[in-house]
């Protein structure tokens, strides 16, 4: 019976190709479109599943009445031997960027040196080890031997050239040079690189207990390894025993903490390893990646489109289906009960469902890299099948397959075999209404996302052209040694470089400073205010910047009043005769205008201390340090002789030539440092990455979502202009042209298409005003150009459906007439 | 045995009504061959609609065998048609996505027989009908005389108590249409009882009765003592 009704599906799927066709692209179209946004939920939903132990692993994380945060120190991690249930604690010390070197054994030429900044390297123990489930390719870790490191294979390549055989990078040396004593490290191990679904990333680790020799610190006693320490300098996690409860472990913690500094305000929570990504939820107050967002965002619109495309397959299957009608009267007539007849339908949607999912799979497996590079990311069809989100996702794909094929297969047989037999079938309203309204939802969400595309354009395109209050062209951004010898005879190298930079012919002007607008700064501090302040003016956020006297010049910055300091304001051990302020910082601090402050002092900590009253010499107007996210902030501008990054305007000409120049000069004056440099408008788009792949998706899945609901369309008009064949006919007998029989065909789907964008108007509208608070400044809605990107998402949704629907109607139309009519 | 005492039937749109059938009653006895003549719109479809339980009355009594059927349910009908009634209509109403053999097994396996059996008596009719050779073939490879012998096959494969014919020569040409009413009268000979619609006066001669209607009722009942020779 079932080989019987496998044959009578495909037969019937065969003899109608033209549905077919359409039902199984739309559905591939969908699927497609689903696989790709489970990859990206699976992708997020699964970060961290892969350790065997993830279950038992937490990360220490802290939390006062102002925040979290996961820095514990050598104090608290001494709890260990008075707390019961712990197996192992795996310790990182992250943020160690430096300068890593590899001199090949015997080998006296510089040029065989290899050397690179590396800023994804950190100290840890060897219980990271026990705890988390990293590979090795070669070697083991012995992290709690001094001056021993464990690397990644792409590591390995890196410095050691050394291909596929790892086994003959270990025992070799390398000189890391970062704040700590430069020190060497031999390689005990060769690891895996990091699986990109792990919130634990980086290229080396070396041995934390090599700083535990205060020989190797340096100057830094903050980082010292000894259980008196009380500096939360430490990214600590525990493995715990089977069977014991985070909980107990994070009171026993927090009753600890509390013995050592009774004054302390921690309280020390253990979180889940693997809600480090996403959050325990969208409230939870642990530090997080915040990926549940994505991910249900991502969920949501890969069921919206899949959705789409399970409509296309109940709209289009019950219309053509009603042609269908005469068989099933028959089958009936001659004994059929419903159960005979669902069980083909539900066969034919599940041959469907199949085809269009290897289509789909085809297709993911083609489209993978270019979708992959307009997200930026590298997933693959093996996250859909690896985490329980993915096969939910699965689940979700076969429950709509069935609730859809079991719709239309109810559908299609309720025919009263009495009412096909008289044979006006046809003309039934049955199931007319509710396709009106599937194919009213495609376009509300179509014409939704068109908008969203359009917004989101609109924002990318205000955001690359907005007025930021500096110049960023032809401003060329060189990362600052970090290797220095101080004591040269020619003074601070960096500071000589600068010089030497400033004489090339193409070096209009230099400057240097600790960090560079759509970066960061150097950091940001409360305690700021006027002598005559209140004493809750200290408690406001000031953000600080060092940099030399020629940064606002540089940068091509405006002063509102005053002018910019001097090279002799800087005193010297953090004293600053004279300060420049941004707008912000004058507002924040209570003046009433620029011209107020300027002369004014403001100080810093203590009072008493006058060396810390600092007079402001100059405030520049407000400009855009950060991306458009951020609100612009009140900033402090510091006199400096800054090394931490150059900036230089440059000349348009032979850029290659002169970056070759200015290379060669770096090698020269700062040997043993990379020579990095990018242009200062490449880093401060790149702030815009995410909101750059935000659009590419939002235009993808527009495409998409259109292209689905046309392809319903299309087949709706196909079967609208096949059921009034004989009424057009008797129109065009009566005189009717052509093109008033078009219009006749096309205003009825304009009108679901018109009541489709009053729908999707409000969701979009609300939606994408949501979206764009994630920007402090931001295109309006409430304007001229919302008005205009909602009326062209209707106008271009329109045009596609009439499009669609005009040229099956012209068909219909041009038909001969008398054909029509014998036809009935 | 048929027995219908009454029948009425009514057709309602939101402002009319139109009678369909105004008391109609008669009786078929088993083995009889009726002919059901009248013009277009007389009521005839309809008669033959309630006959073969596709439509209940909306008066009346309808007798089939031991069966009271005007009150069934739709299920109930569907159960007692596909045990004991066959139809062969005008426009043939095979299955285009089937084969010859599958259209004629269809009931069979509607029924629930078995393979072996459903092979058995499928080839058994088909031998009868002169189809076998077409057994592969899809109703639209077919010429219209062969069609209706696959649909008179369809008809009686399941050994029906009856067979109702709808208008069964109205596409055809008047030599198919021959063999197909001689079809049915010897079916008639050798046992069913057959019940047929028809426009034909000429082929209605070959029935044994012939009930004429006009306007939803019943005006003359002929009897023939022996029916037309084959």
């Amino acid at each position: 019976m079932l080989t019987n009704y496998l044959k009578l599906a495909f037969r019937a799927l065969w003899r109608r190709k033209f549905t077919t066709g359409i039902n199984v692209i739309g559905l591939a179209l969908g699927m497609t479109a689903f696989l790709f946004l489970m990859e990206f939920a699976s992708f997020h939903a699964g970060f961290d599943s892969f350790h065997t132990n993830a279950d038992r692993l937490f990360r220490i994380v802290g939390t006062t009445p102002q925040g979290s945060q996961d820095n514990v120190s050598p104090m608290m991690l001494a709890m260990r031997s008075q707390t019961h249930g712990i197996e192992a604690i795996p310790t990182f010390m992250t943020s160690a960027s430096g300068i890593i070197t590899y001199k090949p054994d015997n080998v006296s030429s510089a040029s065989q040196t290899v050397t690179f900044k590396e800023e994804d390297v950190a100290y840890g123990n060897n219980d990271i080890f026990r705890a988390f489930s990293f590979q090795f390719l070669a070697g083991n870790a012995d992290l709690d031997k001094p001056n021993t490191m464990v690397l990644t294979a792409a590591a390995a390549q890196k410095y050691f050239a050394c291909g596929e055989n790892y086994q003959s990078v270990i025992g070799k040396r390398l000189l890391v040079a970062n704040q700590f004593t430069p020190t060497e490290y031999a390689v005990t191990g060769v690891m895996r690189n990091i699986p990109e679904n792990s919130h634990l990333q980086g290229t080396m680790l070396f041995s934390l207990q090599t700083l535990a020799n205060p020989a190797n610190l340096g100057d830094n006693s903050w980082a010292r390894l000894v259980p008196d320490n009380g500096s939360a300098f430490l990214t600590a996690y525990l493995l715990l025993r089977d069977g014991t409860q985070a909980s107990s472990v994070a009171t026993q913690m927090s009753e600890f903490g509390k013995k050592m500094d009774p004054s302390t305000n921690i309280t020390w929570h253990l979180q889940p390893i693997r809600t480090i990504h996403t959050g325990n939820g969208f409230s939870d107050p642990l530090p997080n990646s915040a990926a549940l967002k994505y991910i249900v965002i991502a969920v949501s619109i890969a069921l919206f489109v899949l959705s789409l495309a399970w409509i296309n397959y109940i709209n289009l299957s019950t219309a053509f289906g009603l042609s269908r009608a005469r068989e099933i009267g028959v089958r009936k007539t001659i004994g059929a009960t419903r159960s005979h007849l669902v069980l083909p339908h539900l066969l034919e949607c599940a041959m469907l469902s199949v085809a269009a999912l290897l289509l789909a799979f085809t297709t993911v497996e083609l489209l993978q890299s270019s979708f992959n590079s307009l997200l930026g990311a590298t997933l693959h069809l093996g996250y859909v099948f690896q985490y329980g989100i993915g096969t939910w996702g699965m689940a979700a794909m076969l429950l709509g397959a069935l609730l859809s094929g079991s719709y239309v297969a109810l559908v299609l047989t309720g025919v009263k075999p009495i009412v096909v037999l008289r044979g006006n079938f046809i003309r039934s309203v049955n199931g007319r209404s509710v396709r009106k309204t599937l194919v009213v939802i495609q376009f509300a969400v179509s014409i939704a996302f068109i908008a969203g595309t359009l917004i989101v354009l609109r924002q990318l395109n205000f955001m690359s052209h907005r007025d930021l209050g500096m110049n960023l062209e032809q401003l060329l951004v060189i990362d600052g040694p970090q290797l220095v010898e101080n004591k040269s005879p020619g003074g601070n190298p960096a500071l000589v470089f600068k010089q030497e930079a400033e004489r090339l012919p193409f070096v209009r002007q230099i400057t240097g400073s600790q960090n560079i607008p759509g970066q960061g700064y150097n950091f940001s501090t409360q305690g700021i205010m006027r002598p005559s302040g209140h004493s809750d003016d200290a408690k406001k956020s000031y953000k600080i910047l060092q940099a030399d006297e020629n940064y606002f010049s540089t940068y091509q910055m405006t002063f509102g009043e005053g002018k910019g300091f001097q090279k002799t304001d800087n005193l010297g051990g953090f004293k600053f005769r004279s300060v420049v302020l941004n707008e912000a910082s004058v507002v924040q601090l209570g003046f009433k205008s620029s011209s107020e402050a300027v002369g004014q002092f403001i100080q810093w900590g203590n009072p008493s201390e006058k060396s810390q009253r600092w007079q402001i010499c100059g405030v520049v107007k407000n400009y855009h340090h950060k991306s458009l996210h951020d609100a612009i902030e009140p900033i402090i501008f510091l006199p400096s002789a800054a090394t931490g990054y150059f900036s230089l305007r440059v000349t348009v000409e032979n850029v290659q030539a002169n970056m070759a120049a200015l290379e060669a000069l770096y090698k020269k004056i700062l040997p043993g440092n990379p020579f990095t440099a990018r242009f200062a408008d490449d880093i401060f788009q790149k702030q815009y990455e995410n909101d750059v792949r935000v659009g590419n998706l939002f235009a993808l899945f527009s495409v998409m979502a259109i292209v689905i609901a046309c392809l319903g369309l299309f087949g709706l008009a196909a079967f609208a202009a096949e059921s009034r064949r004989k009424e057009i006919g008797v129109r065009k007998v009566l005189g009717a042209t052509d093109a008033s029989i078009i219009t006749l065909l096309s205003t009825e789907f304009l009108k679901l298409v018109a009541i489709a964008f009053l729908i999707a108007c409000p969701v979009a509208f609300w939606l994408m005003s949501a979206w764009l608070q994630d920007f402090a400044y931001h295109v309006e809605l409430r304007s001229g150009f919302g008005v205009l990107v909602f009326v062209s998402s209707g106008i271009i949704a329109a045009l596609i459906a009439f499009i669609t629907i005009a040229a099956q109607a012209r068909k219909t139309a041009q038909a001969n007439a008398i054909d029509s009519l014998r036809y009935e | 045995m048929i027995k219908l005492r009454g029948i009425q039937k009514f057709y309602r749109t939101d402002e009319v009504e139109t009678t369909a059938l105004n008391g109609v009653s008669f009786d078929i006895q088993n083995g009889e061959f009726v002919a059901i003549m009248g013009p277009s719109g007389c009521g005839k479809s309809t008669l033959l609609n309630i006959l073969g339980m596709l439509d209940n009355p909306d008066n009346g009594e309808y007798h089939f065998y031991e069966h009271e059927v005007a009150g069934y349910s739709e299920r109930q009908r569907a159960e007692l048609r596909k045990k004991s009634i066959g139809f062969v209509f005008q426009s043939f109403n095979l299955i285009d996505e089937l084969t010859v053999y599958e259209n004629v097994e269809l009931p069979l396996l509607y029924l629930g027989f078995d393979a072996a059996y459903r092979k058995q008596r499928v080839h058994e009719v088909l031998e009868q009908m002169q189809m076998m050779h077409r057994r592969n073939h899809f109703p639209q490879q077919l010429s219209g005389g062969q069609q209706q012998r696959v649909a008179v096959s369809r008809a009686i494969v399941g050994k029906p108590l009856v067979i109702f014919a709808d208008e069964p020569t109205g596409n055809l040409d008047s030599k198919n249409g021959s063999e197909v009413i001689n079809l049915l009268t010897e079916l008639n000979k050798s046992g069913s009882t057959v019940v047929m619609v028809t426009h034909t006066p000429e082929f209605a001669e070959y029935a044994s009765r012939t009930i004429h209607l006009f306007d939803g009722q019943v005006v003359t009942e002929n009897f023939k003592s022996t029916a037309k020779a084959a």
